[in-house]
């Protein structure tokens, strides 16, 4: 039961993540891929409070948070000059260049990562059970589906959506497009460190490898499986993406080979959604990707 | 001063590596302008099946090479074929294309993985090197012929592309793939041409390094792959003389930096410059100015 549970705590975490980026992606049109780098950074700015300071549950979700936000505010004052594939290869560098800080720094505990993170608190209460745990993740979650749906349901949601599809015209009508991918960023930031927290908290112990290059590529493949633009979508791919490795444990295959097949199944899906349903399982448009 | 040498020649060394990948997947982006991040699938499937038909079978050393250059010309034809052509046909851009070859990338080396294990593998048993002395720097015979094919390489494709017809042709199709077939050029032959050549080069480069490293693995193809794309950018974009000689630099920087800083930082270093350069000088350090970067 506790693994149900378990699982269901992840597709919470990457529903979170999905949806964070999916503001990016399937709104505004920048297709980044650091968000594995900010989500590491919620987790490692988490797990060294909690050890070192406070594992008071808000506390620690604001600071990483902010912390999420100034490293992202980093990677987009100059990523955000450049266009689709510079874009994603500058992001593609900053991703690196986090991963990197996490393997060598002293205080991250380099490719060990940091363990014993102890259980979060909240007005005197513990999260220690799974069940708290889950339940805990299940909330972020929602909270950032809402929001981000009252976002791109807004005026705001609106101007995000023109820069996508044509820059020029949004700059001719006097609005800064430079801050409203600015904007967009910050708030993509929060939840995915938010997200980050969570881990931190659930797992109680963390290492880079959690947050590489291929974590960054799983979590576009949300996205775009899910549908570019989609919230739904990306929670819908969420939970099929997590819980179809888990079905596929039933198979009589070698445990050796599993994570490779895993690994191969989540790029066979990347490039046939890429090449056949480019607006994903429910998109908005097939022309986010064009 | 001989300790900087060292570094430098160590960087030389490093640089040649990264330029012949770098020739291939410059070479692809030429005709394509797609990111083919999938060279780096091609380049791990080549350097196991060079080893395949070398040590597994038996065959020495030309056969691997032979092996490793056919496999690797094929895949990247089908990879070409099956996947960015019907895209370009159906009118998407080359940088969806670029999010499939992630997916490529990641399939190929997991397949690796499964075809051949995911340990390393022991391609040459090194150790018996013969050292020689440079001056003041001390190399291997290996090093050598590795800074050779990369320098005759990279000139050799510096001329294709300056001099002959198809060279031309290629780089014309590049800039302007509707207007090439307006003038009757023959584009889909001459970006199937380009992709068999490029991964055929890679293919080369695989055996060769896997002979100087000594260990090939499956996930060999992903930290090339983005050195690669490191040395294309810095050099400098659609121009394949240009994305060697940012291998060069690339390798030259990296050795040279961990002579004062802890070779730890070796790839955060390697992509600040990439970083660096995509912002004060997008179109590279030896590529013509005005390239299609930024807005």
């Amino acid at each position: 039961m506790d693994y149900v549970i378990y699982i269901g705590n992840l597709i919470a975490i990457y529903a979170t993540l999905a949806i964070s980026l999916n503001l990016l992606v399937g709104y505004t049109g920048l297709i980044s891929i650091a968000q594995a780098g900010v989500y590491g950074i919620g987790a490692y700015v988490t797990a060294l409070l909690a050890l070192n300071v406070t594992h008071d549950l808000l506390i620690t979700v604001v600071l990483s948070a902010a912390a999420g936000v100034l490293v992202s505010l980093v990677v987009a004052l100059p990523a955000l000059r450049l266009r689709n594939e510079y874009f994603l290869i500058a992001t593609l560098g900053f991703q690196s260049i986090i991963f990197s800080v996490f393997m060598n720094l002293d205080i991250t505990g380099g490719p060990n990562g940091l363990y014993g993170i102890p259980h979060a608190q909240l007005l005197g209460m513990t999260f220690k059970s799974s069940l708290a745990k889950f339940l805990l993740a299940l909330a972020l979650a929602a909270i950032c589906y809402v929001l981000a749906r009252r976002v791109t349901r807004s005026p705001f949601g609106r101007l995000l959506r023109a820069v996508r599809e044509d820059q020029t015209a949004v700059s001719s009508l006097g609005k800064s497009v430079f801050l409203i991918k600015f904007t967009i960023f910050v708030f993509s930031a929060i939840f995915a460190a938010a997200a980050g927290t969570l881990y931190a908290y659930s797992i109680t112990a963390i290492d880079p490898i959690a947050f590489n290059l291929d974590e960054s590529i799983f979590i576009i493949t949300l996205v775009i499986v899910g549908g570019t633009g989609s919230l739904n979508g990306s929670v819908l791919a969420a939970a099929l993406l997590i819980l179809l490795p888990e079905a596929i444990k039933f198979l009589p295959i070698p445990g050796l080979i599993a994570p490779q097949l895993r690994q191969i199944m989540y790029g066979l899906l990347l490039v046939f959604f890429t090449r056949f349903r480019r607006q994903g399982l429910i998109g908005e448009y097939q022309d986010v990707l064009r | 001063m001989s300790a900087f040498a060292q570094f430098f020649f160590n960087g030389v060394v490093a640089g040649s590596v990264y330029a012949l990948v770098a020739l291939g997947f410059a070479l692809i982006f030429t005709a394509s302008r797609v990111f083919h991040f999938a060279h780096g699938g091609v380049y791990a499937v080549s350097a196991f099946a060079g080893y395949t038909a070398m040590v597994v079978l038996g065959m020495g050393l030309l056969a691997g090479f032979v092996a490793a250059t056919v496999v690797g010309a094929l895949l990247g034809l089908a990879i070409n074929a099956v996947l960015y052509e019907p895209m370009k046909a159906g009118g998407v851009s080359p940088f969806v294309a670029m999010i499939s070859s992630f997916g490529v990338l990641i399939i190929l080396s997991n397949l690796v993985a499964i075809i051949w294990g995911s340990n390393p593998t022991v391609l040459s048993p090194g150790g018996q090197a013969t050292i020689y002395r440079l001056g003041p720097v001390f190399t291997t015979g290996a090093q050598l012929r590795i800074i050779g094919f990369a320098v005759v390489l990279a000139v050799l494709l510096w001329i294709f592309f300056r001099y002959t017809r198809l060279g031309i042709a290629i780089r014309a199709m590049g800039n302007d793939a509707e207007l090439a077939e307006v003038v009757g050029m023959p584009s889909r032959r001459l970006r199937d041409i380009s992709f068999v050549v490029g991964s055929a080069l890679v293919g080369v480069s695989a055996m060769l390094i896997g002979l100087t490293v000594g260990i090939i693995d499956f996930n060999m193809g992903f930290d090339i792959m983005l050195m690669a794309t490191v040395a294309m950018i810095i050099g400098g974009l659609g121009n394949v003389g240009a994305a060697a000689a940012g291998g060069f630099v690339l390798g030259v920087i990296q050795n040279v930096a961990i002579w004062k800083i802890e070779s730890k930082w070796q790839l955060a270093i390697s992509f600040a410059i990439l970083i660096l350069v995509l912002l004060f000088r997008p179109s590279g350090l030896f590529g013509e100015r005005g390239s299609a970067i930024g807005q």
